[in-house]
């Protein structure tokens, strides 16, 4: 049984200029154990997605259709969110930018050893020992001095790393990153997302991970699953991605990163822009800048269809 | 950011909330009824009915008349006139003062903006109605003397918004393109950080708006104010001050109108600044 | 030769305590000699911290410097003023790298792009002409040019802010990192507008990015920066075919995706992973500033600073080591 599932989700947003319809019907499966990328561009989705599956979604939002399933009960549905007592526990989170995500007047070890204490009962000594060891497990080079210090006085990538062994504290079933390395220089990155593979992989936790970049993606996901204007339009392994993207979108984002030792005149690149969520464009969503569009496309909403035991992808070229 | 393109926004944001459609009304009765003065007032402001002194409120006066036999209705309908161009006339004056101030400490920063600072933090240092008390009494009575102390008591808070938007904005990466344009300073400020600061001190100018109004009737109640015989609601306030327990109206009725336009305002600006501080998060 | 910065350093004074005093300097850059000759793209690579945008804006005097020189077609600007400084600002542009902060967001696009003209002196009417032919050329519609900066997609407006750069044809332009900011699919559009302008207006480019894959896209120098100062500079294709700091080599390997980037087959890299992160720029290490993240340090690297050699021609290292670093 998978550790997640998500069923036909929708989260509109009811905004005074129309709904905003940024998450609009996704299925998700995530099996335990299983490292899923959500990779999209600003405005797909993406992060709503992630924020839907934690029960977290504010007003003006609301989940309007379709449920998200936790390890085999309903956790959130439009009639109601029940995720509380799992986060911070069996689901935690991770963001982009881990100084909103620490408080600024506690130093670390209060902030890992209160959370521990908190969800695992422990006292307070053993709460700081076994965060002493958490900092070790995520290569702070000198725990001791980090757990006496205030987020303030870490760098990001510093920060990051606590931020993980916060979230890894409680040996959750799931954790949930949103973009957890795009706000740290790229040495710092390659290292966080090192460190991320080696702990987070070990184990029979599942991740969700969501990132703009693909090559990320490529980096720590066995799985990914595609998002384009509020749904997913391809998935399967990381590796099969890469080697043949199907979907005409999933083809022009992989071509659209520079590669090196291969001198090109042109980048290929997507025309257009993508379309706003208030009034998506009718039939496939990405026809208005699809290079290979036919004539149903404007017309037929192409739906995720299996290719093989890991590949799905919604496309009228693919029938 | 109350420019034209966001003016249309902030209004109709404005009419979904309760309390700033009230204020809206108030305010708009208030102006209405000040801006056709002459063609509703039923007596001339000004006219004394010796015959007629300290008549209560009747079908023919309708709030009755004062010790002078004046119709206390009409003054009072001409006296909004005299406190809304006070409080308008000594915002507009008090936001200027404050902006040159602000813009330029905040522009140039370093020792003039030390001074300058040092200088409105003396202003600030004392309550402004004070402040515009002991201007008042320096100067002599009359109107443009009370919007003179009325501004200068209050520009200091402007002069401080305005820098602080003038610091924010300098170092904002625009403001860098203008200059790697090549624009001058005179250009920088006058066509890049006024426009960012113009918007902000007019809605703190009309959250100010109860108050000037409110500092007016009391330097009119005080003495301080514009001379009689002018229909100034302070004024009328102060001149039943001793007959209040016999004839109740004559400072009732401009006190109440002193009352509803500062709720009025107060209601307003309160919304306003909702509106706005939502915006700015 | 277009620009040549000479020993260049730029010190901002980190102000503390009651009377808020100089307590010390951020030394963004701390002497640097760059030279970019016309026709170039010259990359400035480097993390948060390295001084790569301070340097940017050294080179068209957005900023003054503490120490050093600035020559810009054969003239020493260090200290231009008046008519001078108005001729360089007239030949030089720079786009920065947040599209949604460097416009103006109370003015019109057409307002916004037309003001270097007008600032000229050219009459509104006729900028306004210009500024539609511009825009059509970067592929931005009229309808766009008549809204307001918050209408517009972050690809256009970044499209906006190069009109501004480019509509009185200046010879050098600073490009700020100017697709960070974007999308991946609008990272390509712009990248490859820019490589066609630069074709076009016959511009030579400072493109300061962190990013390696666009340095090899788009750029024919470069020049890697760490804690203000150049590690190793020189011809693009000899960087990444032989690079020769141990910096350069790292920033290579953090190239996420790396076996897909790099699967052109031409070029192979070793892995190196550093160690820990940059330190603060306010006190960068004595000695090689490297040496705190360097998996190759020595006794030498702690104490003494290396100086750029020349490795071949115009490919110059500072590092101790690096005839036995061989890529």
């Amino acid at each position: 049984m998978p550790i997640l599932e998500v069923k036909n989700l929708k989260i509109y947003y009811f905004t005074p200029s129309g709904i905003v319809k940024a998450v609009d019907g996704v299925d998700l499966y995530i099996e335990r154990g299983e490292t899923r990328c959500i990779v999209g561009e600003s405005g797909s989705g993406k992060s709503t997605l992630g924020m839907g599956i934690a029960g977290l979604i504010d007003h003006p939002g609301r989940i309007v259709d379709g449920e998200v399933i936790f390890d085999g009960k309903i956790v959130a549905s439009k009639n109601g969110i029940y995720t509380q007592k799992l986060l911070g526990r069996r689901i935690t989170l991770i963001f982009q930018d881990p100084r909103s995500a620490l408080n600024p007047v506690m130093t670390v070890g209060e902030q890992i050893s209160e959370t521990l204490q908190h969800n695992l009962g422990l006292d307070r000594r053993e709460a700081y020992k076994i965060a002493y060891d958490l900092l070790r497990k995520v290569e702070i080079p000198d725990p001791e001095r980090v757990l006496h210090s205030y987020p303030h006085e870490l760098s990001g990538g510093m920060a990051q790393r606590v931020v993980i062994a916060i979230a890894l504290s409680t040996e959750p079933d799931l954790i949930i990153a949103d973009e957890p390395t795009s706000a740290l220089d790229v040495t710092v990155q390659a290292e966080i997302l090192r460190l991320f593979r080696s702990l987070v992989k070990s184990g029979k936790r599942s991740v969700l991970f969501i990132t703009h970049d693909l090559s990320v993606a490529l980096e720590i996901c066995d799985t990914t699953s595609i998002m384009y204007a509020g749904k997913i339009v391809e998935e399967g392994l990381t590796r099969e991605i890469f080697e043949k993207p199907l979907h005409p979108y999933t083809q022009a984002l992989l071509s659209s990163i520079p590669r090196i030792g291969l001198k090109t005149e042109k980048l290929m690149s997507i025309s257009g822009e993508p379309p706003l969520m208030i009034e998506p464009p009718k039939g496939c969503r990405f026809h208005p800048r699809c290079p290979f569009k036919l004539e149903i496309c404007d017309k037929q909403e192409p739906i995720l269809i299996n290719l093989s035991e890991t590949r799905r992808v919604a496309c009228h070229l693919y029938k | 950011m109350g420019d034209h393109m966001m003016m249309p926004e902030t209004l109709r944001e404005l009419m979904r909330r309760k309390l700033g459609v009230a204020g809206l009304i108030i305010i708009s009765f208030i102006i209405i009824l000040s801006l056709i003065a002459p063609l509703i007032a039923p007596y001339d402001p000004l006219d004394q009915r010796l015959d007629e002194r300290l008549q209560p409120p009747s079908s023919k006066h309708l709030m009755g008349t004062d010790k002078l036999g004046r119709d206390i209705f009409s003054r009072i309908l001409y006296g909004g006139r005299i406190s809304l161009f006070i409080a308008v006339s000594s915002v507009v004056l008090a936001t200027l003062i404050g902006m040159l101030i602000g813009l330029i400490a905040g522009y140039l920063g370093g020792r003039i903006d030390d001074l300058l600072m040092r200088i409105t933090d003396m202003f600030m240092a004392f309550p402004s109605l004070i402040l515009a008390l002991a201007i008042a009494a320096m100067l002599k009575p009359g109107m443009f003397n009370v919007i003179t102390a009325i501004s200068l008591s209050s520009w200091p808070q402007y002069a401080r918004m305005a820098r602080a938007v003038t610091i924010q904005v300098k170092n904002e990466p625009y403001i860098e393109a203008a200059v790697s344009i090549g624009a001058s300073n005179t250009r920088i400020l006058i066509g890049h950080i006024i426009p960012m600061v113009i918007p902000q001190v007019m809605i703190q100018g009309m959250i100010n708006l109860g108050g000037a109004i409110l500092t007016a009737a009391g330097l009119g109640f005080l003495g301080f104010g514009v001379p009689p015989p002018t229909p100034e609601w302070g004024l009328m306030v102060s001149e039943g001050r001793d007959l209040i327990q016999s004839h109740w109206w004559i400072s009732t009725f401009p006190g109440l109108m002193i009352f509803l336009s500062v709720v009025g305002f107060n209601l307003l600006g309160d919304q306003l600044r909702d509106i706005f501080d939502v915006r700015y998060r | 030769m277009i620009l040549r910065l000479k020993n260049i350093g730029k010190y901002f004074p980190i102000r503390g305590g009651l009377l808020s005093r100089v307590v010390g300097y951020v030394k963004a850059v701390d002497g640097v000699d760059l030279e970019v000759e016309e026709g170039d793209t010259y990359a400035i690579v480097g993390e948060s911290g390295s001084g790569k945008t301070t340097l940017g804006k050294l080179s068209i005097k957005l900023l003054d410097p503490t120490f050093g020189s600035i020559e810009f077609m054969g003239r020493d600007v260090t200290f231009a003023k008046g008519k001078e400084l108005k001729d360089l600002r007239r030949s030089t542009g720079i786009v920065f790298q947040d599209p949604y902060r460097s416009l103006h967001p109370r003015k019109k696009i057409i307002d916004i792009v037309s003001e270097p003209l007008i600032i000229n002196g050219q009459d509104p009417e006729e900028a306004h002409k210009i500024a539609i032919e511009f825009a059509s050329m970067v592929g931005l519609t009229k309808d766009l040019l008549y809204k307001y900066p918050h209408q517009l997609s972050g690809g256009q407006r970044q499209r906006a802010a190069i009109v501004r750069a480019l509509i009185y044809r200046p010879r050098l332009i600073v490009l700020d990192e100017p697709t960070s900011a974007l999308d991946v699919s609008t990272q390509a559009q712009i990248l490859n507008l820019l490589e066609d302008l630069k074709k076009e207006f016959k511009l030579t480019y400072i493109l300061i990015t962190h990013n390696l894959q666009i340095v090899y896209h788009l750029a024919n120098k470069v020049a890697v920066m760490y804690l203000g100062k150049i590690v190793e500079k020189g011809p693009v294709e000899k960087i990444f075919e032989s690079p020769r700091h141990p910096y350069t080599i790292s920033l290579l390997s953090s190239i996420p995706a790396i076996d897909y980037v790099f699967s052109g087959g031409k070029i192979n890299i070793p892995r190196i992973t550093p160690t820990g992160e940059p330190p603060s720029p306010t006190k960068p290490p004595k000695g090689c500033r490297f040496h705190t993240r360097c998996p190759f340090v020595i006794d030498i690297c702690r104490r003494e600073e290396p100086t750029l050699q020349p490795v071949e021609k115009d490919h110059y290292v500072a590092c101790h080591l690096w005839q036995k670093i061989n890529a």
